[in-house]
């Protein structure tokens, strides 16, 4: 089959997976009694600035009722109202915030709130990774040692911190107490006048990605660490190893450069799978140092029942990680050989 | 080490379960000392030592002129006195005494009386006034007027709190921004709380007055194990209540998610075949999607009570077991003891239930442990994030509200801090816990004694 044939199953796992999301997606907000909850400050409401002719022509815009008996809402059968949401999130089109009023998908590409979300997801799960994966490659080197035992109980026990609390420790710690960091913010307020020089961007904000980062890492590391640990003893178990000790190589050698490259496989699957969760931590990290990211932006929403951008919110997530997920498939049939040469 | 962690979850436990006896206060509503109070231990530490804590006004004490008279002392807050009036002004004065012990000055003060007179009439009324006064100096009035009606009982009508703006006016401070009680008690001295009531009769008469509900207390600026929040409630009881709910959640919702894991695995790793690819491939389809934000829009869009936290956590944490247990099952399946039940004619139930199970109890108790954690801490983010149950108060509801002003965090560190770490320590012992039971039940992993 090889390649071409796994890479075509994967393509069609995520457009399942895809659809999945979007009736998922469609089928909470029909949960919702009444109209669809944008829309509902401005009808039905006897303060709507709106006047009933328009409120009637709105909802007739947005789909939501094909016609008006009685002044009430004859909404579209179930069908129709599906295919067109699912046209809308194929197409992106998130219609209007009910905060602010603006498209949600100019909002979403002008502002730089991908781009923010990106710089912290990206940067902590580099950094776990990186960290994760070394120490724990180290920890099935040592098993049984102090340092084994150590690192293990360390990843146990920031696994079983609430996100939240770390982040807040830290601000008192390090922001308030110390300094060394400001308390939140992905700029400093005064940035909107205008943005300094680019190599004098850097150092601050470098500064204030730090306590985010630092505070996502401790989230993520612990997962990987253990994972690493657990792949790496396996793989030492494996004969090739013990061939490549009788050969005279390294302890080193032996680690890097043999085992790594069998243990890692699973480890890439397995950071697919956490990037989801990946994104929970993000959720609350920013929200306590205020990084003006997409998790901020769902944070939002819900303190103030904007149902169109939480909606968006979720499709966004939800395809980032299916995304993450067939790059990772991609990544693991192109390195293992077993499935190229199939 | 899992010995630390039984002990603490039976603590937390025990805490929960005794609220009611350990604290009186509802954490939402009663108000037990001034807002933004710290803890009454921190007044050991520098920057806390002007703090004072709650003290009310002592004893009763009544002195008349003429000096004979009836003194009934019903109470500590209720006198009955009467005496027979001479033909100069009658006084009686009922008093409460305070040693205010305190660098710094209480929040809030609060005042209660009720008077009923006896041997007044509209003609000849007898003239009152309440009191704060330090020893040797001005008395701050805090009520006064005239007793017309005997037999009835007349109580302020704006309230003898220090809350009251209409108070401040009543008082003359100038400034609306000052606090009376801080004013009045700047200092450690002795007060009094007095009411004193004059009459004037023509006529030799017995009159007297009634004091009730005669009660002054100061609220101060530092208050019990964990002080209070910006409405001055009481932070140990929204702590204990706390752990009520974040045990209850905790617990419930992973044995729903292990419950329905155990369920799909058997079944998906029992039956096989086509049953089993369906299950697997829902079973994935809800791993892709990420569960805070899914959980998230979903009590967004319904209400966030408690059920409703319990169940979602429950339905969407059903995962990772029912993999595990699948291949558990799946391993089982193929065993000559299965296979000869089976010859006997054994059913499916009853060797689902007879012989698979018993043989993976192992595994869900270990996971069971395994999942409370994650269980309580995204109960814990969620409350964090405003989702709770408005009706309950839980650790993260805690922590979400300390952070509602925006001051720094630093200057309400016993707010913001005890929930925190009490949601870390619960979710590690359960860790420890699991990790003990999987050392008990794993030979492999016991260490050679």
């Amino acid at each position: 089959m090889g390649f071409r044939g796994y890479l075509l199953k994967r393509v069609v796992n995520s457009v399942i997976l895809v659809f999945f999301v979007v009736t998922l997606n469609f089928a909470i907000f029909e949960l919702m009694p009444g109209l669809n909850g944008a829309l509902e400050n401005l009808v039905n409401n006897p303060k709507s600035p709106i006047t009933p002719q328009n409120q009637q022509a709105l909802l007739k815009q947005y789909q939501l009722c094909q016609s008006f008996v009685n002044g009430n809402c004859v909404p579209f059968p179930i069908q129709d109202r599906y295919m067109a949401y699912l046209e809308s999130m194929l197409t992106f089109n998130f219609g209007f915030s009910a905060k602010t009023g603006t498209l949600i998908t100019n909002e979403l590409f002008k502002t730089g709130r991908i781009l923010n979300t990106l710089e912290l997801v990206g940067t902590a799960t580099v950094i776990a990774l990186a960290l994760g994966i070394f120490l724990g490659v180290l920890a099935a080197a040592r098993r049984g040692s102090k340092y084994d035992g150590g690192v293990v109980i360390a990843s146990l026990t920031t696994g079983s911190l609430p996100t939240f609390f770390m982040g807040i420790l830290f601000i008192i710690i390090f922001a308030e107490g110390l300094k060394w960091f400001p308390t939140g913010g992905v700029t400093p307020p005064d940035w909107i006048r205008g943005l300094p020089p680019f190599y004098d961007q850097i150092f601050v904000r470098l500064q204030h990605l730090f306590l985010p980062v630092l505070t996502l890492t401790l989230f993520i590391y612990g997962g990987n660490l253990l994972l690493a640990r657990a792949t790496t003893l396996e793989a030492l178990n494996d004969d090739y190893v013990l061939t490549a000790r009788a050969k005279g190589l390294k302890g080193r050698t032996v680690l890097f450069k043999h085992v790594l490259k069998n243990a890692s496989l699973p480890l890439i699957t397995v950071a697919a799978l956490n990037f989801g969760f990946i994104l929970s931590g993000a959720i609350i990290t920013e929200t306590i140092f205020n990084w003006d990211g997409l998790g901020l932006w769902l944070f939002d929403a819900v303190t103030w029942k904007d149902f169109p951008v939480m909606q968006a919110m979720f499709f966004i997530i939800a395809l980032s990680v299916i995304a993450a997920n067939f790059i990772a498939d991609i990544l693991y049939g192109w390195i293992d050989p077993r499935i190229r040469y199939q | 080490m899992a010995a630390v962690g039984v002990l603490i979850i039976v603590l937390f436990s025990a805490l929960a379960i005794a609220a009611p006896i350990l604290t009186s206060h509802d954490p939402k509503v009663d108000v037990v000392a001034g807002a933004f109070s710290p803890p009454t231990w921190a007044r050991f530490f520098p920057g806390y030592q002007d703090r004072s804590e709650n003290i009310a006004f002592q004893g009763l004490n009544v002195q008349t002129q003429p000096q004979s008279a009836s003194v009934n002392k019903v109470s500590d807050q209720q006198v009955d006195v009467s005496l027979t009036s001479s033909s100069g002004p009658t006084t009686i004065t009922v008093q409460k005494s305070l040693d205010f012990p305190y660098n710094g000055p209480p929040s809030r003060f609060q005042a209660n009386l009720v008077l009923i007179p006896t041997g007044v009439s509209p003609t000849t009324p007898a003239f009152f006034t309440v009191y704060f006064q330090r020893t040797g100096e001005n008395a701050w009035v805090l009520w006064k007027g005239n007793l017309t009606v005997s037999g009835q009982p007349v109580s302020p009508i704006i309230q003898m709190d220090s809350a009251e703006r209409r108070l401040v006016n009543a008082l003359n401070i100038t400034s609306s921004t000052f606090n009376p009680a801080q004013i009045i008690f700047d200092r450690q001295a002795s007060y009094v709380y007095t009411v004193a009531v004059t009459f004037q009769t023509s006529a030799p008469t017995t009159v007297g007055v009634t004091a009730k509900d005669m009660t002054a207390q100061l609220f101060g600026t530092s208050y019990g194990l964990l002080g209070t929040d910006d409405g001055g409630h009481d932070l140990f009881a929204a702590f204990i209540y706390g752990a009520r709910v974040s045990l209850l959640v905790g617990l419930a919702a992973s044995i729903l998610g292990i419950v329905i894991g155990l369920v799909v695995g058997l079944v998906a790793g029992f039956l096989g075949g086509f049953v089993d690819e369906v299950l697997m491939r829902f079973n994935d389809m809800i791993l892709v999607i990420p569960t805070l934000p899914l959980i998230i829009v979903l009590l967004a869009v319904l209400s966030p009570n408690i059920n409703n936290i319990i169940l979602i956590i429950g339905l969407l944490g059903w995962n990772g077991f029912a993999r595990v247990v699948r291949s558990q099952v799946l391993s089982l399946r193929e065993r000559p003891f299965i296979e000869a039940a089976r010859a006997s004619g054994a059913g499916t139930t009853h060797i689902l239930t007879r012989h698979i199970i018993p043989n993976i109890i192992a595994i869900i108790y270990i996971s069971l442990a395994l999942s409370v954690p994650a269980a309580i801490l995204t109960e814990a983010g969620l409350s964090f994030l405003g989702l709770f149950d408005p009706s309950a108060v839980s650790w993260g509801r805690t922590v979400n509200e300390s952070l509602r002003g925006g001051t720094a965090l630093g200057s309400l560190w016993w707010w913001v801090l005890p929930p925190g770490f009490a949601i870390a320590i619960l979710s590690l012992s359960f860790v420890l816990v699991g990790y003990g039971l999987d050392e008990m039940f794993n030979p492999k992993l016991r260490r050679r004694r």
